[in-house]
C-alpha cells in the first residue's frame, strides 16, 4: 500500500519521504549500534576487577582539573567529593578563575591552604597566575589550588595543565559529582590499549536535579519534579546512551562533554591545550585532537565509557536553558567553520567523510532545515504541490519515530544502568518523551535559531552565566 | 507553567489511549455505515492517506500500550525472579554452610548422598537451579580457606560441574568461555590446565585476558609465557606479570635477564621489571662477565 502510494506521489512528496527515511534511518542505525555496544560493555564489566586495577602500579598518573568561577555554593562539597575518588595516583588541581564570590576564601579556610611556589611544567599561553596554594594538612596533600586572573573556562583549564605533571588530565566541571570509580573506569581503555593509543576518553553525564547526594557522594537518582530538567534527562539519554557509543566505536566521536573528559598529556600539549576564546571549547578540543593525530598519521582512538560516571545540575528555568542551548549552537557552528578543512577529505578518514558531514547536517543545520521545512510544507500545500493528507501522515510518522527513539533510550537506560530504579521514574520519563515534541522541542528550535542569529548577525561570543543553587544534600 | 501542562496532559494517559482507540473504532463504524465518505463518494477508509493515518495512530497507540506493558513486565519479572532467586540462594547458602560445618566422612560428597541429603531432583537437573548453586559455590569458595575450601571443591566435582566446563570452553559465546576458564582456575581443574594456553590466541580480547591471567598464575615460570604471547603486552597484562612476580619471596625471584628475546617490546618490559626488582646490577655484572 505505502509502496503504491510512494510510486503515485509527486517529486516533492518523494523528496520529503526520502529525506525522512535517511534522517530516521541514520538515527535508528546509530541507536541500535549503541545498544549492542552498551550490552557488550555491561557484560565485559562483570569480568573486570576494578579493585585489582586500583592496586596496579601501571595506572597512569592523572591530574583532575576543575576550573572554578563563582562556584561558592558548591565548591567545598565538590572538592571533598573529588578528593574521595578511588584512584591513588592522582592530583586535584582547582583553578580559581578570578571568581567574584568567596570561592577562593572558602577553599583556603576549609582545606588549610597556604601559598606555595609551584612553577609551570608546560607553557601553554594563559592569563597571569596570581598565586598557587597547597594544604598544610597532609590529608589534603593531593590538592593544588591555583588562583588566576579571569579568562574563561578554557583558559583556567590550560593553567591547570601547565601547573601539574601527569600522564593524563581529567577535566571536570566543579559542580559535578563523580561516581567513586569514575577515574578507574575512565582509565580502563588506557590500561587495555594495544595497537591504538588512547588519547581521550569521555563518559556519560547524568542530571542530578532532585537526586539524593550525601557528603559529596551521589546516592540515588530520582526523576526531577520539574518538567524541564526531566525532559533534558531524556535528551541526555538519547545523546549519551544512543549516540556516542556508536560514534566512539568507529573512532568518529566529535564531542567529549566539557563536564568530564580524560586527555593524554602529549597530545593535549601538542594541540596547545584548550582554545581559550572558543565558545564550544570541548568540541573544539576533540576536533583539534583528531586533526593533530590524523595529520601525523598516528594510530589513535578516542574512547567513550557508556555508563553514568558524572552527575551535574541541568538548567531548571527557561532563560538559563535558552542561554545554554544558544551557546551550544554557537559553539557547534564555530567548530564546524573552524575545522571546515576536514570536511569530505579522505585524508581525515571517518572524521572527514562521515562524522563531520553528519554533525554538519544533523546537529548544526537541523534546526535551520526544520524551520525552512515547516514553511516549505505550508508553501507546497498552498501551491497544491503537496497533498495535505500526505503531510499529516508524514508528520504523524515523524512524531511516532521521535517518541519511539526517546522511549527506546529510556528503556535501554532502565535495562542496563538502573540508576532510576522505581517504576514511577521510568513512567515519568516515558510520559515526558511523549510530550517533548509539543512542549519542549519548539523551544529548543527557537533557541538554536537564535544561536544562528547571534553567531552570524550579532557576532556574539559571550558565555552567559549559570547560577549555582547547590545540590539536594542530606546530612545523615 | 510547564509543570501544570504536564499534570493536565500527562496524568490521564489511559484516557488518551482509549480515546484514540475509540476514535478509530467510531470512524470505522461510521465509514461502514456509509455516514462518512471520501471525495469520490466511496468508503472513506479506502483513501490511502486515511489508511496511513489510521495505521499511524494505531501503531502509536499500541506502542504506548506496549511500553507500559513492558515496564510492568520488566519491573514485576525482575522482582519475581529476584525473589525466586533469593529464595533458592538462601536455601543453597544454608545447605553449603551445613556442608562445610559437617564432620561426616568423605562419602558425603558422593552424588547420591548429595541428592539424598540436600538437593531435590529438580534442583539437580534444572539448569537455572544448577547455575544459582554454582554461583553460590563460587562465592563461598572464594571466602573459605583450607579444609573447608577443599570440601566445597569436592562438592563442585561431585555435582558434575566439571563435565560442563568442556562444553563451555567450546562454546561460541565468549562469556561461557570466560566462565569455564575462571572455573578451571578457581577449582584447580588439572584436567583442563593444558587447554588454557590455547586461549591466549582466542579471537575475543576478554577471553585472552582471563586466559593470560590464569596462565600466569598456573605457571611456575610466568615470564616464560612471554615467548608464547603473539601480541604486545598492554599495561594491564604487564600488571598481571608484575603482580605474580611480586608475590614470590625475594629469594625465588629469578634473574630476569634470562628472558630477553628478539622481541623489543618484551625486552623493554623485562627491563622495567628488572629496575622494579633492583636487578640492574645483576645484569650489568652478567654482561660484563660475558664480555
Amino acid at each position: 500500500m505505502l509502496f503504491d502510494f510512494f510510486l503515485e506521489s509527486n517529486l516533492i512528496e518523494k523528496g520529503f519521504f526520502i529525506f525522512f527515511i535517511i534522517v530516521y534511518g541514520s538515527y535508528y542505525s546509530i541507536s541500535l549500534c549503541s545498544f549492542f555496544i552498551i550490552r557488550n560493555y555491561v557484560k565485559r564489566q562483570k569480568y573486570f576487577d576494578h579493585e585489582e586495577m586500583h592496586k596496579s602500579r601501571y595506572l597512569p598518573k592523572i591530574a583532575l582539573i576543575g576550573p572554578a568561577y563563582n562556584e561558592g555554593p558548591v565548591v567545598l562539597e565538590s572538592v571533598r567529593s573529588l578528593l574521595s575518588v578511588q584512584y591513588f595516583n592522582m592530583e586535584l588541581v582547582v583553578v580559581n578563575d578570578g571568581s567574584k564570590d568567596d570561592t577562593l576564601q572558602k577553599l583556603i579556610d576549609e582545606f588549610e591552604l597556604e601559598p606555595a611556589d609551584i612553577k609551570p611544567y608546560s607553557n601553554i599561553e594563559t592569563m597571569p597566575v596570581v598565586n598557587t596554594y597547597k594544604s598544610k594538612n597532609p590529608a589534603f596533600s593531593k590538592l593544588l589550588v591555583v588562583d588566576k586572573v579571569n579568562g574563561r573556562k578554557a583558559d583556567a583549564i590550560n593553567v591547570g595543565i601547565n601547573h601539574s605533571l601527569a600522564d593524563y588530565y581529567a577535566v571536570i566541571d566543579l559542580d559535578c559529582i563523580l561516581e567513586p570509580d569514575t577515574l578507574l573506569r575512565l582509565v580502563e581503555p588506557v590500561l587495555k590499549e594495544r595497537d591504538k593509543k588512547v588519547v581521550a576518553v569521555g563518559g556519560v553525564i547524568g542530571a542530578a536535579n532532585d537526586a539524593l547526594i550525601r557528603s559529596g557522594k551521589f546516592v540515588k537518582a530520582k526523576s526531577p519534579k520539574d518538567f524541564l530538567p526531566r525532559i533534558q534527562i531524556i535528551e541526555y539519554f538519547r545523546s549519551f546512551i544512543l549516540s556516542r557509543p556508536a560514534w566512539s566505536q568507529m573512532n568518529g566521536l566529535l564531542l567529549i562533554s566539557g563536564a568530564l573528559g580524560l586527555f593524554e598529556r602529549e597530545v593535549l600539549i601538542g594541540v596547545n591545550g584548550f582554545t581559550h576564546n572558543s565558545i564550544g571549547e570541548d568540541m573544539n578540543l576533540v576536533m583539534k585532537i583528531h586533526e593533530y593525530c590524523l595529520d601525523r598519521k598516528m594510530d589513535y582512538c578516542i574512547d567513550f565509557i557508556p555508563t553514568p560516571l558524572c552527575w551535574t545540575e541541568v538548567p531548571d528555568n527557561l532563560p538559563m536553558l535558552g542561554n545554554q542551548r544558544n551557546r551550544w549552537m554557537r559553539g557547534t557552528i564555530e567548530c564546524m567553520l573552524t575545522f571546515k578543512n576536514m570536511a569530505l577529505r579522505p585524508k581525515y578518514g571517518i572524521i572527514g567523510m562521515i562524522s563531520y558531514p553528519y554533525w554538519f547536517f544533523a546537529e548544526m543545520m537541523a534546526p535551520l532545515l526544520e524551520f525552512i521545512g515547516f514553511f516549505a510544507v505550508i508553501f507546497f500545500i498552498y501551491t497544491d504541490l503537496l497533498n495535505v493528507r500526505f503531510a499529516i501522515a508524514l508528520a504523524i510518522l515523524v512524531y511516532i519515530m521521535s517518541v519511539l527513539l526517546s522511549c527506546f533510550s529510556v528503556v535501554v537506560y532502565h535495562l542496563y544502568f538502573n540508576k532510576y530504579n522505581s517504576f514511577k521514574d521510568f513512567w515519568l520519563f516515558i510520559k515526558a518523551a511523549w510530550l517533548e515534541p509539543f512542549i519542549y522541542h519548539p523551544r529548543v528550535l527557537k533557541w538554536s535559531l537564535k544561536g544562528f542569529y547571534d553567531f552570524f548577525i550579532k557576532k556574539s561570543v559571550g558565555w552567559g552565566e549559570m547560577k549555582r543553587t547547590g545540590f539536594n544534600t542530606s546530612k545523615s | 507553567m510547564l509543570n501544570k501542562i504536564n499534570i493536565k496532559l500527562g496524568t490521564p494517559f489511559w484516557f488518551v489511549v482509549l480515546l484514540s482507540i475509540a476514535s478509530i473504532a467510531i470512524a470505522f463504524y461510521l465509514d461502514y455505515q456509509g455516514i462518512i465518505s471520501n471525495d469520490q463518494g466511496g468508503r472513506f477508509v479506502e483513501d490511502v492517506s486515511v489508511q496511513s493515518l489510521i495505521i499511524g495512530i494505531g501503531f502509536f497507540t499500541s506502542l504506548l500500550i506496549l511500553v507500559k506493558i513492558f515496564g510492568f513486565i520488566s519491573i514485576t519479572t525482575k522482582n519475581t525472579l529476584s525473589r525466586k532467586e533469593i529464595k533458592k540462594q538462601l536455601k543453597y547458602q544454608d545447605y553449603l554452610v551445613d556442608l562445610i560445618t559437617s564432620h561426616e566422612v568423605e562419602d558425603i560428597f558422593s552424588t547420591k548422598r548429595v541428592m539424598n541429603n540436600f538437593l531435590s531432583k529438580e534442583d539437580f537437573y534444572d539448569k537455572n537451579n544448577r547455575k544459582i548453586l554454582l554461583n553460590e559455590i563460587k562465592a563461598i569458595h572464594k571466602v573459605l580457606e583450607g579444609n573447608k575450601k577443599e570440601k566445597i571443591r569436592k562438592l563442585y566435582l561431585s555435582l558434575g560441574y566439571i563435565e560442563d566446563v568442556k562444553d563451555k570452553l567450546l562454546s561460541v559465546n565468549w562469556e561461557s568461555r570466560v566462565e569455564a576458564l575462571l572455573e578451571i582456575n578457581t577449582f584447580n581443574l588439572e584436567l583442563y590446565h593444558h587447554m588454557v594456553e590455547k586461549f591466549l590466541r582466542d579471537k575475543n580480547d576478554n577471553v585472552r585476558k582471563v586466559a593470560l591471567e590464569i596462565c600466569i598464575q598456573l605457571s611456575e615460570e610466568p615470564l616464560s609465557l612471554l615467548s608464547k604471547i603473539p601480541y604486545e603486552l598492554n599495561r594491564w597484562e604487564k600488571h598481571l606479570f608484575a603482580k605474580t612476580i611480586s608475590s614470590l619471596p625475594i629469594s625465588l625471584i629469578p634473574d630476569l635477564s634470562v628472558y630477553f628475546s628478539h622481541r623489543q617490546d618484551h625486552n623493554q618490559f623485562i627491563d622495567e621489571l628488572r629496575s622494579q626488582f633492583n636487578q640492574i646490577d645483576k645484569t650489568t655484572k652478567s654482561k660484563l662477565h660475558a664480555i
